[in-house]
């Protein structure tokens, strides 16, 4: 009997989830499918197979994000919690929060500065009545003030790393936050792993459940399972 | 019955063939019956059989088992289907799905990955024609209609742009662990 090439089986089982073949011929695979474990397998392999390119097509073709293998990771939740233990249990505020803090105070020092040349510049009473002005101006100040106060001091967790990763320098007394970022990429996952993680069919927990679940082990058979008929 | 009891398959053994080999079965079965949700009936059936049953079966044809089983049980339910329920089948498809489409669960990462990369790698018109039937869903000889070139120049490029594509994907599994495979 002439075994036929994986590749043509390969071929042969992909028609057959495209809806291509004939009808006798896809009657005859089927029953080729009821014995034959290549022919079964191959049929799983095309199912997967157009599945991902069905993926990477509607990426292409409808400008969905693309699927992109990035060295860059993205941590775990818990490792991002494990790196904001890291950060913040030892009393040292972050590299981020430092930053904003530094931020706030010099926007603060530019109002207060601001402020000063205004009023050092500002006409004496008699002149103008510039009540109105400087009413405009202590809204302006404290309208920037206010945006200074609202500077995002806990960025997500993988934009630290981009930062780090970005080459950004690191002084010795950050070595703290950097071992943070080391707890990070030390538990984190592939990136592209997380964008499709809801995709992705693994194993499912409820059924995996349900079979252990479903079986009641056999007190004292440990041993004696091991059957092989 | 406490002697056939002691002879089923432990849970431990239950749950490692669940963990190896319910994607490929779950492809498998979605390959027959076209559809992901029945297929996910389909395997739990499967499985629950494994328990009853799994014990006498010789544990390297396990796998092969479970597939015969898996695609019994996907048959019996396509001639259920046929009988009764074609006509419900016709109206739900006809009306709006809320979730995700089918494909959407049916792949692995790795595989998506590696499609891609294999799929960049295909000359323009293969993978033309890859896209014109996998993913606007368009039949060969319509493929062909369109492109005005014989059916069979068609055919040829979507074998010849599988063929590339599984040895690109087995170049790209043999470089991952899957040691299951």
């Amino acid at each position: 009997m002439n075994e036929p090439s994986p590749d043509h089986l390969a071929w042969l089982a992909l028609q057959y989830v495209c809806d291509e073949l004939g009808d006798d011929e896809r009657t005859a695979f089927e029953l080729r499918l009821a014995e034959d474990q290549a022919a079964r397998e191959a049929v799983a392999e095309a199912v997967e197979q157009c599945a991902a390119m069905r993926v990477v097509f509607r990426a292409w073709v409808e400008g969905a994000p693309r699927v992109i293998a990035t060295p860059f990771p993205m941590p775990h939740a818990s490792a991002a919690e494990a790196a904001s233990r890291a950060a913040g249990e030892g009393g040292k505020p972050s590299r981020w929060r430092r930053a904003a803090v530094a931020a706030s105070w010099m926007t603060a020092g530019a109002a207060a500065s601001l402020l000063a040349l205004t009023l050092l510049s500002e006409p004496s009473g008699d002149q103008v009545d510039t009540t109105a002005a400087n009413d405009r101006e202590s809204a302006a100040l404290a309208k920037a003030y206010a945006a200074s106060e609202q500077i995002e001091t806990h960025p997500a967790p993988w934009d630290g790393l981009a930062w780090a990763e970005a080459g950004h320098e690191t002084n010795a007394d950050e070595e703290d936050e950097d071992d943070a970022f080391l707890a990070l990429a030390a538990d984190q996952q592939p990136l592209e792993s997380l964008r499709v993680e809801t995709l992705v069919p693994r194993a499912d927990d409820w059924m995996l459940a349900l079979v252990v679940s479903g079986m009641q082990p056999a007190e004292g058979a440990a041993g004696e399972g091991e059957t092989n008929n | 019955m406490a002697l056939a009891d002691d002879l089923k398959l432990e849970p431990a053994v239950i749950a490692a063939l669940y963990l190896e080999h319910a994607e490929e079965l779950r492809y498998f079965i979605t390959g027959v019956l076209r559809d992901s949700e029945l297929a996910v009936d389909v395997l739990q059936n499967t499985f629950s059989k494994a328990i009853e049953q799994g014990h006498q079966v010789q544990r390297e044809s396990l796998k092969a088992w479970l597939f015969r089983v898996a695609y019994n049980e996907a048959m019996l339910i396509r001639r259920r289907e046929s009988v009764g329920e074609r006509a419900n089948r016709v109206l739900a498809e006809q009306a709006p799905r809320t979730d995700s489409p089918p494909e959407a669960r049916l792949h692995r990462v790795e595989t998506v990955l590696a499609v891609q990369a294999a799929l960049e790698q295909l000359p323009a018109e293969q993978q033309q024609v890859v896209r014109m039937r996998i993913y606007e869903q368009r039949k060969f000889a319509e493929i062909a209609a369109a492109l005005n070139v014989p059916l069979g120049t068609v055919l040829s490029r979507m074998q010849l742009a599988q063929k590339k594509l599984r040895a690109l994907l087995h170049e790209c599994h043999e470089g991952d662990d899957s040691p299951g495979k």
